[in-house]
């Protein structure tokens, strides 16, 4: 099956080993998805922070909604300002 | 009506990231939007909001409120309310349908004829129609039909046909039903004077609680047994005993004046107040008073005092033959407790029997008293 992530590694000849177990798309600052989190830490309209496997992430913005949570997947909507490690 | 089935949920309570965390790994959740600190809304496909209930039970988190949209929700709403509307719809109809008829007999009064000769007699010869019965024909068919009957009465109520039944007071032998003469203790049977049926025992015999006496038939002359109401006057010397043991040393409680008293006031059997200081006394008598407080019926709040006294124990020493004449008594009293008919008492013994440190009173009256009576079945 075609994953998205798996060709991007492969097209640059990188290993599982070189990244963090985690996988970020953000869509033009609308829609931030997010694959390999290990649970949710904080939640509100203007911040989401969760887990990765080393690391904390946080999610800046403004009416932020989570639109999809799953064990290791989630989906934010709303005007995304800035994403980063924490 | 949007096709896809989802459930919104409502939660309020502290830690929820931890919470929805734990839901997600189970069940897929969506528009997670956090309102306050406090108060997030949820959304999860609606086949799984029993699950996501269940889980959220226990958690510490109050929920708010459930909402469900969607195709399926829609479907069983309407399936809820219209079965409802259909149930009520049925019933009315059955109620309707069925209403006119009686369904149940009820028969009162008829404890030796067969009720079941009655109902079949009134089935048979009556329409089940409440419109088409006569009760008053009724009454006068049961009377002529039924020669036990003497007085018949009958009412509709509902759908049941009450029928009350008074007996005419005609002997056993009329329903066939004879029962023998039975034993009520043990004895000697002294006297028997047979007034009819077949005694089964002599004058002599010893006999036990339970034994037939005379059995209720006749034998005539041609040799066929013939069945009769069994009656007869059977006399017989009947043995109360009695035992008691009196022990050289034994321990005796007494009182030693230390008490503790506890207080309870109820209403509906639920204590509302309660006085209980500790009470600590290893061997204790209790006595519990009950008092009403209010002399109205509308608050009935009941006081209830229970006094505990401190008892202890002392080692007694009694020589038998200091009490024998007491202990005699008491075990003669016990005897004649069995006895019936104390002006009967043709002898009375007793025997002592010496064991290790106690001796064994063994007392017994023999009284002369009528022992058989018609057994109730």
């Amino acid at each position: 099956m075609f994953n998205f992530f798996e060709e991007i590694k492969k097209g640059l000849k990188k290993t599982d080993n070189e990244f963090n177990g985690y996988n970020i798309i953000n869509m033009s600052g609308r829609l931030v998805y997010v694959e390999g989190h290990r649970g949710l830490l904080a939640l509100s309209k203007e911040l989401v922070v969760f887990k990765t496997k080393h690391k904390n992430i946080s999610v800046v913005g403004k009416d932020m909604i989570l639109e999809e949570l799953s064990e290791n997947t989630l989906k934010i909507s709303g005007e995304i300002q800035k994403v980063e490690e924490v | 009506m949007k096709t896809k089935s989802i459930s919104t949920f409502t939660i309020k309570g502290l830690n929820q990231e931890r919470i929805l965390q734990e839901l997600a790994k189970e069940v897929m959740l969506f528009k997670i939007d956090r309102i306050d600190k406090k108060i997030t809304t949820f959304c999860c496909p609606y086949t799984k909001h029993k699950k996501v209930q269940k889980l959220l039970r226990g958690k510490n988190i109050e929920i708010v409120s459930i909402s469900h949209r969607g195709f399926l929700p829609s479907v069983i709403k309407l399936c809820q309310q219209y079965g409802t509307i259909a149930a009520i719809v049925i019933s009315v109809i059955l109620y309707v349908v069925q209403s006119p008829f009686v369904w149940k007999y009820q028969i009162n009064g008829a404890d030796k004829l067969n009720q079941a000769a009655v109902v079949n007699f009134v089935k048979q010869n009556y329409s089940n129609n409440k419109h088409k019965i006569d009760t008053k024909d009724i009454e006068i068919a049961l009377l002529d039909k039924f020669e036990e009957i003497s007085f018949a009465s009958c009412i509709i109520r509902g759908q049941t046909l009450v029928i009350n039944i008074k007996e005419k007071l005609l002997p056993d032998e009329i329903y066939g039903q004879f029962r023998p003469i039975i034993s009520q203790k043990n004895g000697k049977i002294t006297e028997i004077e047979l007034i009819s049926g077949t005694a089964v025992v002599k004058v002599g015999d010893y006999v036990q609680k339970g034994d037939v006496l005379v059995e209720p038939y006749t034998i005539d002359t041609d040799g066929k047994k013939m069945s009769i109401q069994a009656d007869a006057n059977i006399t017989a010397e009947v043995y109360n005993t009695a035992q008691i043991t009196h022990f050289e040393k034994f321990l005796e409680a007494y009182k030693t004046g230390r008490q503790v008293e506890q207080t309870y006031v109820q209403l509906f059997g639920l204590t509302i107040y309660s006085y209980k200081p500790e009470m600590s006394f290893s061997i204790f008598e209790k006595v519990e008073r009950k008092t009403s407080i209010s002399k109205n019926n509308i608050l009935p709040l009941e006081k209830v005092t229970t006094t505990y006294f401190e008892l202890a124990q002392r080692e007694v020493e009694s020589k038998f033959e200091d009490v024998k004449e007491e202990y005699l008594a008491k075990s003669r009293e016990k005897a004649l407790e069995n006895c019936l008919q104390h002006d009967k008492i043709k002898e009375e013994y007793y025997t002592l029997k010496q064991i290790s440190g106690a001796t064994i009173i063994n007392y017994c009256v023999v009284s002369v008293e009528q022992i058989g009576e018609t057994d109730e079945g």
